[in-house]
């Protein structure tokens, strides 16, 4: 049989619990072991191969000209175009690039995404 | 006017209303901005509410590529609110496209079509990020005016 | 049940059911059945001559076959053809049949008066490659924007998007009879979900037609893919829907390796199979707030969110993403399981089921659910079976079809047959689909349980070439909402020929839209909520009375639609 307010019992248990909210900003969630976030290189193990451009899904990689690795050119990723993917950091063949638990990058201008 | 023009600016950052428009994504970011008015996120605690009408809102948050059919009805949803009004876009594929770069029905990001104040990258962002940029845009908006 | 009994005895036999479906084609067409191909288990490609499609597909028409999972179009270069992907229940096996169309006279005879759920495939292909279908009973643009110019063709290959000139904006005219009013139902609206257009012609209260406008969500996504390589593909697929991306790669990546004839470890198989169930928990508890938010028990949607959070944490542990896991790569999956992450997803699933049981008892006794959704929306099994509808929708209705059991070729189906049961319910409305996706979440807990349990060791991945031979190959799955369907031609270079997606929701369109007619204006929002949409389509609904003495117009919100559901219901004393 049917009747209004089912979920009356249901709330006024819940009345007693503790909250289901996290009041962020104040207290924060801890992301997962292996949560893909910010995209961040390590300048010393590259070799500017470029295979990270290569198999980027959105493109979002460049290759600029710098005097710190082999070939001549470093990667730079641009976050507005990210997906997030991990695709640059599993197949990079020294183990360069990592993603980092940051996922707090809300930025006013499209230049303030750019990472190197 | 200094005192009302400053009331009428605090009230504003304290409690902005907003106004939802997906122009053609994958929703994920979409699910993202509804999960952050569920139990766990709530961002009602800012005053922030989700308005269903262009009339009632301060600030748009768009997602999503703008595909050639939106594309009008953005830029007609941008023109029915009330100024002064802020956009903010959530996700990647708002920014610029993300992987659908090329794709002959996207024309690359809201700012092809409006004015956007506030970048919220992410494929797609959790929605304490999301958060973070609504709180990162008042600061802005209660920093200077902009239209 | 006499399907499976059938499959179990002739697991050692590997092509007698596709050898039949091969003679029985060869003794209705005889020579115009120019070649024929079994690549895999479960799967047989034949090639007609032209026009001779329909004795094809007549005969399984009369042999008792009724789904039609999609219809390709595919440019070869110097001609067309056109592919009609047909499932055989009664044998479990997909037929293709490709029939070619000649360059300089686009032109086939339309299958609708055989299978009237094709008629929304060959739509699309007329839009999209420019093919005729002389016959068919509504050819009206289906999926690219209104102001496309009518002669350019996005999917030939000698298309660029450079040619694409402007086009003057037409709206298409809908005829009105006096008394008739439009009500526009805009692309905007705060409830979430993508912009669609529907335009309602009602008579008073009740719906005397529907036409909808999909196209706003159209990203052109199909031809992306012939300019990518097939790993960029995996990504671009699961970006199609946010919801069930993971169905999308699976499907995408499954596909491949049959071209590559690689298949994935056990192991890999597993962890693919277990986040596609998660994804499914994920997807049909997220149905649940969203449906009983269209009611306007927005209490449900607080709720089961909130429960919705545990899986989406488990997910965030397994894969590193909450939407958008990327599990799924060439060969097999990128990460493994560890055994404390185990641990932790089978407490999860234990308070999942515990609140799944509440909430299942709950809906069964809220008043506001009964008397909104019993009797509403009425989907009865032959009109489903016509329409080719798939999902929950088409078990709703009582037919019992699922494509894990049906064709367990996907993941670890296989070894997961007989340990789990397909969920129907003969309700054929709205409260039958809640009911049949509140079970389908426990059923997957118990999956995942089985999974867990037998998880075999052993490596995750093998290697794929990155050119991949020449070949064609279907694969299907069951996402949440229904079958997904990809196919795939490859040329022997790293980028694919043409891939084809359908998704399960525009299976479902043609079957919801009849069920529309009869039904109020208040009952619209959870008609078309019930069969899970998941489309970005703006709503906007026109509505046009027809029993005034002028024809009144007006556009109204989907959030508009649904306050007047609200109202409506109230005002006939319907508590909220």
């Amino acid at each position: 049989m049917a009747w209004p307010g089912a979920l009356i019992p249901e709330a006024l248990r819940t009345l007693f619990k503790e909250k289901a909210t996290v009041l962020y900003p104040f207290e924060r969630i801890e992301r997962a072991e292996g949560y893909r976030g910010k995209w961040s290189l390590d300048l010393d193990a590259c070799i500017g191969c470029g295979t990270c451009q290569r198999v980027c899904p959105s493109f979002a990689i460049e290759m600029v000209e710098t005097d710190k690795t082999k070939t001549g050119k470093k990667p730079v990723m641009r976050l507005d175009h990210c997906c997030f993917c991990a695709q640059c950091a599993e197949s990079c063949p020294v183990d360069a690039i990592t993603l980092t638990k940051e996922y707090e990058l809300a930025a006013p201008e499209k230049e303030k995404l750019l990472v190197e | 006017m200094g005192i009302i023009s400053r009331l009428v600016k605090w009230s504003r950052v304290k409690s902005p209303w907003i106004l939802h428009f997906n122009s053609g994504g994958c929703n994920g970011c979409d699910i993202e901005i509804i999960a952050a008015l569920t139990p766990r996120f709530d961002v009602e605690r800012f005053g922030i509410l989700l308005k269903g009408t262009p009339r009632h809102a301060d600030v748009i948050i768009a997602s999503g590529p703008v595909t050639r059919q939106t594309q009008a009805r953005l830029r007609r949803i941008y023109d029915q609110v009330p100024e002064p009004k802020f956009v903010m876009v959530v996700g990647s594929c708002g920014a610029s496209g993300e992987v659908f770069k090329g794709c002959y029905n996207c024309l690359g990001g809201i700012d092809s079509t409006i004015p956007v104040d506030m970048y919220v990258p992410g494929c797609p962002p959790p929605p304490e990020a999301i958060i973070d940029g609504v709180v990162k845009l008042l600061a802005k908006v209660g920093g200077e005016e902009s239209g | 049940m006499d399907n499976q009994m059938e499959r179990e005895t002739e697991v050692g036999e590997t092509w007698a059911r596709e050898e039949e479906i091969v003679r029985d084609l060869r003794s209705v067409l005889g020579e115009k059945l120019l070649e024929a191909e079994i690549p895999t288990k479960r799967r047989v490609f034949v090639k007609v001559a032209e026009g001779a499609h329909r004795e094809a597909i007549s005969m399984l028409v009369d042999s008792g076959v009724w789904h039609l999972s999609t219809i390709s179009g595919v440019d070869t270069g110097d001609g067309f053809e056109v592919v009609y992907h047909i499932f055989d229940h009664n044998r479990g096996v997909e037929v293709n049949i490709k029939s070619p169309v000649p360059r300089d006279n686009p032109e086939i005879q339309t299958i609708t008066d055989l299978i009237p759920g094709s008629s929304i495939y060959e739509r699309e292909i007329m839009d999209l490659l420019g093919i005729r279908f002389p016959g068919h009973p509504n050819p009206r643009r289906v999926i690219l924007p209104e102001d496309w110019p009518p002669d350019q063709y996005p999917l030939r290959k000698d298309w660029k998007p450079e040619q694409l000139t402007k086009a003057s904006r037409r709206y298409a005219e809908i005829p009105t009879k006096p008394g008739q009013v439009i009500l526009q139902v805009g692309p905007q609206h705060p409830a979430l979900k993508e912009p669609i257009n529907f335009e309602v012609v009602v008579e008073g209260e009740v719906v005397v037609d529907f036409i909808p406008h999909i196209e706003y969500n159209h990203r052109g996504v199909e031809k992306a893919f012939e300019e990518r390589t097939y790993l960029q593909g995996i990504y671009l697929a699961e970006r199609i829907c946010g919801i069930c991306g993971h169905s999308h790669t699976t499907v995408f990546v499954e596909a491949v390796e049959q071209l590559a004839d690689v298949r994935a470890p056990p192991r890999g198989r597993f962890i693919r199979t277990i986040v596609a169930e998660m994804e499914r928990i994920h997807s049909h508890i997220l149905w649940l707030g969203v449906a009983m938010h269209l009611i306007g028990w927005d209490t449900m949607l607080m709720y089961s969110w909130r429960d919705r959070e545990v899986i989406m944490d488990l997910l965030e542990l397994v894969s590193g993403n909450r939407v958008n896991y990327a599990m799924n790569t060439l060969g097999g999956v990128r990460r493994d399981i560890r055994n404390d992450q185990i641990h932790k997803i089978r407490k999860g699933l234990d308070i999942l089921e515990k609140r799944t049981l509440e909430y299942r008892d709950i809906c069964l006794k809220e008043d506001t659910l009964m008397k909104r959704a019993l009797g509403v929306g009425i989907v009865k099994p032959e009109l489903a079976k016509k329409m080719c509808a798939v999902g929950p929708l088409i078990r709703s209705s009582g037919v019992k079809t699922d494509v894990r059991y049906d064709d367990p070729s996907v993941g670890c189906y296989e070894e997961l047959s007989g340990h789990w049961s397909v969920v129907t319910s003969d309700l054929c409305d709205i409260v039958g689909r809640v009911l049949v996706r509140v079970d389908e979440v426990l059923e997957s807990i118990k999956m995942l349980r089985w999974m867990l349990d037998n998880l075999p060791n052993g490596p995750i991945r093998e290697k794929v070439p990155k050119k991949i031979p020449e070949g064609e190959a279907v694969a299907r799955y069951e996402a949440p909402r229904g079958e997904v369907i990809h196919y795939i031609r490859s040329n022997g270079t790293d980028k694919p020929d043409r891939v084809k997606v359908r998704a399960p929701t525009w299976g479902n369109y043609s079957a919801i839209f009849e069920s529309m007619k009869g039904l109020y204006i208040a009952d619209i929002p959870i008609n078309f909520g019930s069969i899970d949409p998941c489309m970005a389509c703006a709503s906007r609904t026109t509505f046009v009375d027809v029993s005034h003495s002028k024809p009144k117009k007006w556009t109204w919100t989907m959030e508009q639609l649904v306050e007047y559901g609200i109202r409506w219901y109230e005002n006939r004393g319907y508590k909220r």
